[in-house]
């Protein structure tokens, strides 16, 4: 394996050398460099390990984000951040989950899990469509708000109170619900 | 004006001691911001300079995104401090221009087609000037992008040249720019150490082409230093950034 220090521009080799892999491009034969960063040669192709990496979405990866809306047996999740990036997408879009990804159980109603406004830790499932999935413990609200008084609700063994009016609420919860970390 | 134009040249020195081709002091550090993607501090001479960069990022407003490329956005300002008379706060004309040619500089380097739909924000904040702020500010936020880590297809290292007193200088100070008769700057793409072409001309003055040759040679010259000083302060902040790993 070659671990070498290059910059954008730099020529690393010619196009039969290698398969081109990320952080380089070719023109006229050669490869060249797109990103500082180091040289990993790995199965013929080269590519730059990035000294700052840029977020793209993949399958399986966990993503925090909005219920921007919710539909008869979807609700629409407006995608903020990917776990392990403290930096901002490139564009947000607007993910899908459907009732049958919510829980492992039946769920009739997908209101009776997720509600408009909440901040949700979901696991990507497919990343052409952005198709969502909350399936695993980890993964639900991580916080919301009261649907009578739009108070913060407060976790209660496996229901949610809010603290101002008294309103007890379901949701699929993530295991960090109110821990302000995910 | 009526005052008296000072001697720029005496004894085949400049006024501040330099030779004709000699460039100011440069120091430039990569990644001083800790909220932007990207930044870079640079001091060439007397011009301070910050540049960030924000991005690959959402587009706003919406109408503007590109649904195959990323759209470029630069901002050159100037702080009401950084020039003697205190300057009103806001563009004018001279930095929209300004802004507008150094995003042309940038805009054919960047591998636009890796970010569709989304946007690169490049802001330059001018805190202390001196002449040829519009060079300083394309080495920083060439420096601030590679630092953001926007695949680029090679490096923008930009210097000006000025005619002062019939001879052709390399990086004007500010008394050579304000009474010199002619001030060009370059911005070229430097790609695996050799400069490939040229991102940035512009010209105020007077110049021969017979000089103008002469100065390209020169900006060539200098540039090639300026880009081994980039090149450096990404290496010095990569290095740091591997202990912190470790």
């Amino acid at each position: 394996m070659l671990m070498k220090f290059v910059m954008p521009g730099d020529r690393i080799g010619l196009v039969e050398e290698y398969v081109t892999g990320s952080g380089v491009y070719e023109e006229n034969g050669e490869i060249f460099a797109a990103v500082a960063g180091k040289v990993v040669v790995k199965d013929r192709t080269v590519s730059v390990e990035p000294v700052k990496r840029i977020p793209h979405i993949n399958k399986g990866d966990v993503v925090l984000g909005r219920v921007v809306d919710v539909r008869n047996s979807m609700a629409l999740i407006e995608l903020a951040r990917k776990k392990g990036f403290d930096r901002s997408l490139m564009h947000t879009g607007i993910a899908a989950l459907h009732v049958s990804n919510v829980q492992r159980d039946y769920l009739k109603d997908i209101n009776e899990a997720i509600r408009y406004m909440d901040i949700i830790k979901a696991r990507v499932i497919d990343a052409e469509n952005l198709k969502l999935s909350t399936k695993e413990p980890e993964m639900g609200v991580l916080k919301s708000l009261c649907s009578v008084c739009k108070h913060e609700l407060v976790r209660e063994g496996n229901t949610l109170k809010c603290p101002n009016c008294g309103n007890v609420e379901k949701r699929k919860m993530s295991t960090d619900y109110g821990k302000g970390k995910w | 004006m009526s005052e008296e134009i000072p001697r720029l040249i005496v004894d085949g020195k400049r006024l501040d001691g330099r030779d004709f081709d000699e460039l100011r002091p440069i120091k430039i550090e990569a990644g001083v911001l800790r909220r932007a993607d990207g930044s870079c501090y640079i001091e060439m001479g007397k011009n301070k300079i910050v540049a960030a960069v924000y991005g690959p990022r959402e587009v706003h407003p919406r109408h503007l995104q590109d649904p195959s490329r990323a759209i470029i956005r630069y901002r050159y300002n100037m702080a009401p401090f950084s020039v003697e008379e205190r300057k009103k706060p806001g563009p004018d004309r001279r930095s929209i221009e300004i802004s507008k040619v150094s995003r042309e500089a940038l805009e054919p380097v960047i591998l636009k087609e890796l970010f569709p739909r989304s946007g690169i924000d490049i802001f330059v904040e001018v805190l202390q000037a001196d002449a040829g702020t519009r060079t300083a500010c394309l080495n920083a936020a060439s420096v601030a992008l590679i630092d953001a880590g926007v695949a680029m297809r090679g490096m923008i290292t930009a210097v000006a040249v000025a005619k002062v007193e019939g001879e052709i200088v390399l990086d004007p100070m500010k008394e050579e720019d304000n009474y010199g008769e002619a001030d060009v700057p370059f911005a070229f793409l430097i790609r695996n150490g050799k400069i490939e072409s040229i991102a940035l001309l512009q010209m105020d003055g007077k110049m021969s082409a017979e000089e103008m040759k002469k100065a390209l040679e020169l900006a060539k010259k200098g540039a090639m230093q300026i880009y081994n000083i980039q090149r450096e302060a990404i290496m010095r902040k990569y290095s740091r950034e591997e202990e912190e790993v470790e």
